[in-house]
């Protein structure tokens, strides 16, 4: 199976980064573990996505030297976990909707 | 293989300065690390094609302005609030030679205003959650003192009405040129009183707008499954 993750990138990045901080690296992996290998992002779409989250004031990001290359770890924020309840909302709504009428 | 996409990668790569080296240095670790995991080929396959990875990392204008519009509301608030300074000082100074305290309950009326306005926006400008919850507040306590201005009461009559004798008495006749001290003076509160209302609250709306993390909708269909 593939799933296309839509508009619902941020939904899953902030979701897999509220486990706790992490690399771009192992967010893809959280990401690939959790979906049970249904998402088969390009890799190359999460570092953008991350970096606009953080513009966006909804992650934030350091570097952590405790690896034999630097790697940025990203945390989502106290304005990231508002977003992220919100769009978890948005999304439950639409399910909800959605499996109401493909349901019958 | 890897260094050859990498090459391409940066060559693609319209951002620049700390961001730029930052970008390099994530995206090298990542396709290295990737490598060592899978191999080279299944690595850069995963990341895509080195060009379209590169644009991605470029905002468009309008998305930077939909990104970033939390800050310049906050900025464009406090310009408003620096620009309205003047007409501060000329109501306080004209208050106080006229020895009436009408102007110090009148900015004790404005003074939990503009230090709410002036929090918000220092949080908002630290991207602070609170900032967004500030904006309610005073947004409330704009239309509060909107009210107290626009209805003509107290401490907004007293200030008002003292501003208008000091007009009258020849102490500020700045734009009275062609009219009656007595006609220049009413059309002065009367400007005062309906223009920094109207521009005060149309801001603070405008503010609360921007800080209160809406998006517009794309065109692109927000749930697409396949």
């Amino acid at each position: 199976m593939s799933v296309d993750p839509g508009g619902q990138l941020d939904l899953m990045l902030l979701s897999v980064l509220d486990d706790g901080p992490a690399h771009g690296y192992r967010v893809i992996e959280r990401l690939r573990e959790q979906s049970g290998g249904a998402f088969e992002l390009p890799e190359g779409t999460v570092y953008p996505a991350l970096h606009r989250l953080e513009r966006r004031g909804l992650l934030s990001s350091r570097w952590s030297e405790d690896a034999p290359r630097r790697r940025r770890v990203y945390e989502v924020t106290e304005m990231g976990n508002g977003a992220l309840a919100q769009k978890r909302r948005d999304w439950r709504a639409f399910a909800g909707a959605l499996e109401a009428v493909i349901g019958s | 293989m890897i260094e050859r996409w990498l090459a391409q990668f940066e060559q693609s790569l319209r951002v620049h300065g700390r961001r730029r080296r930052r970008v390099l240095e994530e995206v090298s670790a990542h396709v290295h690390e990737s490598a060592a995991a899978v191999g080279d080929e299944e690595a850069l396959r995963r990341m895509g094609d080195p060009h379209e990875v590169a644009r991605s990392f470029t905002p468009r204008p309008a998305d930077r302005l939909v990104e970033q519009r939390d800050r310049l509301a906050a900025l464009v608030m406090l310009a408003a609030m620096a620009a309205s300074l003047p007409l501060a000082w000329t109501l306080f100074r004209l208050g106080r030679d006229q020895g009436s305290l009408a102007w110090a309950w009148f900015m004790a009326l404005l003074a939990p205003t503009v230090v709410v306005a002036v929090a918000s926006c220092a949080l908002v400008l630290a991207r602070r959650p609170a900032g967004a919850r500030l904006a309610r507040v005073l947004a409330v306590m704009v239309l509060v003192t909107a009210f107290v201005v626009t209805l003509d009461l107290p401490p907004a009559r007293g200030e008002l009405g003292q501003y208008q004798a000091a007009v009258r008495a020849g102490d500020d006749s700045s734009g009275c040129a062609g009219r009656t001290l007595a006609s220049c003076a009413s059309d002065h509160a009367w400007e005062i009183r309906w223009y920094s209302t109207a521009g005060a609250v149309g801001l603070s709306a405008v503010y609360l707008w921007a800080v209160s993390g809406w998006t517009p909708r794309r065109r692109r269909p927000q749930h697409a499954v396949t």
